[in-house]
């Protein structure tokens, strides 16, 4: 048990399989390690899966009280991750929950709070709290336009999935974990060993695919680029900020990009996360596909150009100067 | 022979372009609604499967009374038989009590062998419903279903869309399922059929027709979380003046672009 | 003083020298006037220096009439605002809008208007991007005039800048709107404001998509609505309010070929996506709506509708029908989806061959059943030695009502394309020995420009001089859209 009955307890699900953490896990550990920055609290930490002990390394890493450890199956069925991540909960009576909004915590994060018949909000790209270790809950409603608020009154624990890749990764630091106390790891095993309905027997690498209408991340590349080998260049920046690349009807009547990457009205639709347009002036055609857009990015060298007035942040410049020089930047942040 | 039912909902037939850019004020009025695009995908796959294998399709559904043409529309498509929970009490329910009431009238109706709902609707967008109703339901859920490789009277095989990962799962009825949109391309509504839907009853549920009829497991009261206020995203886009400092954009666009450029690398690692 | 909105022309501005027929022109400078002031002065300035201007809307056109031929270029995209929603005395609801408008952002304005929800602008060339001032210029129609009554009958009037620089407003029971302003190419004065009257929407519109496994079938099938529900013209009623009970809006004619070259596209548009694959063995398509403030009596047409269709061969089984706005956006979509189509495809041609533009006929044969004007087309488009020989690929789709058809042809060389303008040559020869109009909707521009030269009567052409000399002696509007130009 977590002790302090008034501490701020928070739990956080790692999502782990073949021996490697999610990324998503650091980026929850953003928003806990925020939510307990001014009144002070404890982050908890749980694994579920095969070799899960061998995750402990890399916990010691990181602001975390207790790490609950369950040797189970490599891959993951809502039901049985769902009686696991209950034991914990009923173990660790935590005041928050906190799950990534990945294919998997969006799955497993429904069937518990209905078993804890406790609230649950879906999606959130903000957190904070409140004195009494009540959670508010931001997140995007009516097709992002508008932001929702919302609060579990009653119920608890507070539960919530959070927005994938909308937290920055919490740096695990060695330094820092020498200055703490130690995480303890508590290797839980229920009586009667849990099994699942749910039989997986085939696993396949597979990618996603690629059409442009199902992108988080976007560059959308315009008649500003001068001719198809500079649109190298734009591949590389979409390949380094893990986005596909697309384009308007102009560069593909050019014959430089396939129509399957065409974005507008006789083209996709397209609602990704984030929209970088390079080079494009915004026509209609063009626009009427990027509704759906969260967030615009729009570099252009004409200050007039339609783009700027749909664009959240917008650069009026020449590509060719900002393109090399935003490549270089980002390769040496990432290295 | 298997027996399958159907989650359907009405929802506003543009999920945005909702707001008044001038006001920032909702537009309910005149707004048309339709069937939520991914219940049809989720009806689909269960009219192939009758199709293929006998039994049948019922489709349920929560909502103000006018959403029996979203009823219709899923006769149109070649449903049996609607079922519509409706009423004061169910109005203003979060996913949990969504799911609830959703169990209680699906049960009501029939053991059926699959549950099949869409990946998720485009008012609410949180994709929560179908696990919750599972857990209601008690019985396993697989989400993210991008086809069906095998199916016999007794057992299912699916593909599971994950991370990175594609998943083949085997499980027995009853099985709830979420399904991607992709899964199918949805049938056109019949003309035959849409004619005869006008005439097709909608069989409606309320309150008092369910098991458990404590109000307080219901709609608002029976929700767990409040909705404390709802506020414009962001400042008017068009607002926003072209910054001209290339090396200053420069810079900006990096600091904008790094947890983009951060996750991707996470990402490839997982993959490895 | 406007000194600095006048734009010499840059590689950055290529787009503006074509339009969606594929022709590319020429202009010296370009501007995107804001205002009616600022589109005076840019074009006092012009007139000074005797430049002549080519005016744009969408550039959605598909004869040209929206390429420069020199001069300089006055783009009216910026011009795109929605003014106010009036209701009058007498009931009629009318809207003021800047020419450069988009159909699209039309439609959509008016949907965010007090007490614009209910209400539309009835004419619908399909084309999204199309622009108001455009669709006025060229006289398009679109597909539901069989009901709702021709795009002019819901202008009430037009601001016009002379060639002056003067403004004046013409209504449309003026002599003028229809003799001067309207689908006339910008030849006479530039439209700076509009004001349109709007319609209450039907309560019910159903869309019906009705497939034939032979094409005589679904021939027999028109004639056969034809003869059952007239031109079901509900003419343009003074009010708002005005209520159709039920009726036929559109009747639209695909043919195979058509239905394959949007098909090829589908997965790649995402608003006809989710539109399933069409039957293979389907050999022509018809698409009807039906509006109506009655839903019962909009169901009992389309059981009329699904009886005539079983009785021409039509599989009752697989008739697709939709309603509701969104589904009947798809539907029409799909339709649109075919001149698009078609025109990507040209596309793609002229990067091998630069003269292969946009080839399809606009004539309407209104004493004639469709059946019949189907046969004579494919008289020539199959019998001919010359056609089977040259292998060239042609797709028919169009209005059934106004026997208005589009035949697109698709050549890859310049032969096959010399040989399609033959055909529409001739065609065009026999529409108006019958008395049928060789442009119905999409202008002359400069495309189609020798053709109507070629056909029209010598008094008509005569008229037309006379009127350019009277509006725009000096030459300077449109340059390249008049006869003699």
């Amino acid at each position: 048990m977590s002790g302090d009955a008034s501490k701020l307890s928070i739990l956080v699900y790692f999502e782990y399989h073949h021996r490697r953490l999610h990324p998503v896990g650091l980026q929850l550990m953003t928003a806990a390690k925020e939510l307990i920055r001014n009144n002070g609290g404890e982050i908890l930490g749980i694994i579920i899966g095969e070799g899960a002990d061998q995750a402990e390394e890399q916990m010691n890493q990181l602001p975390l009280s207790e790490v609950y450890l369950y040797e189970s199956e490599e891959y993951f069925k809502s039901d049985l991750y769902k009686t696991l991540m209950l034991d914990c909960i009923q173990q660790s009576s935590p005041g928050i929950v906190l799950i990534g909004g990945t294919k998997e915590g969006r799955s497993l994060a429904p069937r518990l709070s209905a078993a804890l018949k406790t609230g649950l909000t879906a999606d959130c790209t903000e957190l904070y709290v409140r004195d009494g270790g009540e959670l508010v809950q931001i997140r995007p409603a009516f097709g992002g336009n508008l932001m929702a608020q919302i609060i579990t009154p009653d119920t608890r624990p507070q539960m919530a999935t959070l927005r994938y890749n909308q937290f920055p990764p919490l740096k695990p630091s060695v330094s820092e974990a020498g200055r703490r106390k130690p995480v303890s790891f508590i290797k839980r095993k229920l009586s009667t060993q849990p099994s699942s309905l749910l039989e997986i027997i085939d696993t396949a690498r597979f990618t996603a695919s690629e059409s442009i209408g199902k992108q988080d991340v976007l560059v959308a590349a315009g008649r500003g680029v001068r001719s198809k080998e500079d649109l190298d260049m734009i591949i590389e920046l979409a390949e380094l900020i893990g986005g596909e690349l697309a384009s308007t009807r102009r560069l593909v009547e050019q014959g430089w990009i396939s129509f399957h990457r065409q974005i507008g009205l006789s083209g996709h639709s397209v609602r990704p996360k984030l929209l970088l347009t390079i080079g494009v002036s915004g026509s209609v055609q063009f626009m009427a596909g990027i509704r759906g857009a969260e967030t615009i990015i729009a570099i252009n060298s004409d200050e007039d150009a339609p783009i700027f007035s749909a664009a959240d942040h917008a650069y009026c410049g020449d590509l060719y100067e900002i393109v090399p020089a935003l490549i270089s930047t980002l390769k040496k942040q990432n290295t | 022979m298997i027996k399958t039912a159907v989650c359907i909902k009405q929802v506003p037939a543009y999920s945005d372009g909702l707001m008044d850019p001038n006001t920032g004020l909702l537009i309910r009025k005149g707004l048309e609604m339709v069937l939520n695009p991914n219940d049809l995908s989720a009806l689909e796959t269960a009219l192939r499967i009758r199709e293929n294998y006998g039994g049948k399709v019922d489709v349920f559904s929560m909502g103000p009374k006018h959403a029996e043409e979203v009823i219709r529309q899923a006769y149109a498509m070649g449903a049996d038989e609607g079922f519509l929970l409706t009423g004061k009490e169910f109005a203003g329910a979060d996913v949990l009590a969504t799911s609830y009431t959703l169990s209680q009238g699906i049960s009501a109706v029939d053991d059926y062998d699959l549950i099949i709902c869409g990946k998720g609707t485009t008012d609410g967008d949180t994709s929560q419903v179908s696990g919750a109703l599972a857990e209601w339901l008690g019985i396993p859920h697989v989400n993210w279903v991008s086809g069906i490789k095998k199916l016999s009277q007794k057992t299912i095989q699916l593909c599971q869309e994950m991370e990175g990962e594609l998943y083949t799962v085997k499980a027995s009825y009853p099985l709830l399922i979420a399904v991607e949109r992709e899964i199918y391309t949805p049938r056109m509504t019949n003309l035959k059929m849409k004619i005869a839907a006008k005439r097709k009853p909608v069989k409606t549920f309320r309150l008092q027709d369910l098991k458990d009829q404590k109000e307080i497991h219901y709609g608002l009261k029976g929700s767990a979380t409040r909705v404390e206020k709802i506020f414009p995203a962001k400042e008017n886009r068009s607002d926003t003046e072209p910054i001209r400092d290339t090396a200053g954009a420069i810079e900006e666009l990096a600091l904008l672009l790094k947890p983009y450029a951060a996750g991707r690398k996470a990402k490839q690692r997982v993959d490895e | 003083m406007e000194s600095d909105k006048i734009i010499a022309m840059e590689d950055q501005y290529r787009d503006y020298l074509s339009d969606e027929s594929g022709m590319t022109g020429t202009a010296g400078s370009i501007s995107f006037p804001e205002s009616e002031d600022e589109l005076r002065s840019i074009f006092l300035t012009m007139k000074q220096g005797g430049t002549p201007v080519t005016i744009q809307g969408g550039r959605t056109g598909i004869v040209g009439g929206a390429v420069p031929d020199g001069g300089h270029i006055i783009n009216m995209s910026r011009l795109n605002k929605l003014h106010k929603l009036e209701f009058t005395d007498s009931g009629a609801a009318l809207l003021e809008a800047d020419p450069g408008i988009t159909r699209l952002e039309l439609t959509e304005g008016i949907q965010k208007l007090k007490g614009g929800h209910a209400l539309f602008w009835p004419p619908d060339p399909t084309e999204p991007s199309a622009s108001l001032g455009g669709i006025i210029a060229s006289g398009a129609q679109g597909i539901s005039t069989g009901l709702y009554g021709r795009t002019e009958e819901h202008i009430e009037a037009v601001r016009i800048m002379d060639s002056e620089g003067n403004f004046r407003t013409v209504q449309r029971d003026d002599t003028d709107f229809g003799a001067v302003y309207f689908g006339s190419e910008g030849r006479y004065g530039i439209i700076t404001k509009v004001r349109l009257r709007l319609r209450k929407k039907p309560d019910s519109m159903w869309g019906i998509a009705f497939f034939f496994e032979q094409k005589a079938d679904s021939y027999q099938f028109a004639d056969m609505l034809k003869e059952k529900f007239g031109t079901g013209k509900n003419s343009s009623p003074k009010s708002v309010d005005a209520e159709i009970h039920a009726s036929i809006a559109v009747c639209e004619y695909i043919d195979r070929v058509s239905i394959d070259l949007v098909e090829e596209r589908k997965p790649y548009m995402t608003k006809i996506r989710s539109i399933p694959d069409i039957d293979s063995e389907a050999a022509a398509m018809i698409y009807t709506e039906i509006h109506g403030s009655d839903e019962e009596a909009v169901s009992e047409i389309a059981e009329e509708l699904l009886e005539i269709s079983v009785s021409c061969g039509s599989d009752p089984d697989k008739a697709w029908a939709v309603s509701g706005e969104t589904e009947i956006d798809k539907m029409r979509s799909f339709r649109h989806a075919v001149p698009e189509s078609i025109n990507l495809l040209m596309e793609k041609r002229r990067k091998r061959v630069p003269g292969l533009l946009k080839q399809g006929s606009d004539m309407s044969f209104p004493q004639m059943g469709f059946k019949e004007l189907l046969n004579l087309y494919e008289k020539d488009l199959q019998d001919q030695q010359e056609m089977q020989e040259s292998g060239l690929q042609w797709t028919i789709f169009g209005h059934i009502r106004e026997n208005h058809l589009h035949i697109n042809f698709l050549p890859e060389t310049q032969e096959q394309y010399d040989l399609g303008n033959e055909l529409i040559t001739s065609w065009a020869e026999r529409c108006r020995k019958v008395s049928g109009a060789v442009i119905y909707e999409h202008g002359m521009g400069k495309i189609r420009k020798p053709l109507f030269v070629n056909t029209a009567d010598r008094p008509v052409l005569e008229e037309m001089r006379q009127r350019k000399q009277k509006y725009d002696p000096a030459g300077l509007l449109n340059k390249g859209n008049s006869i003699d130009d």
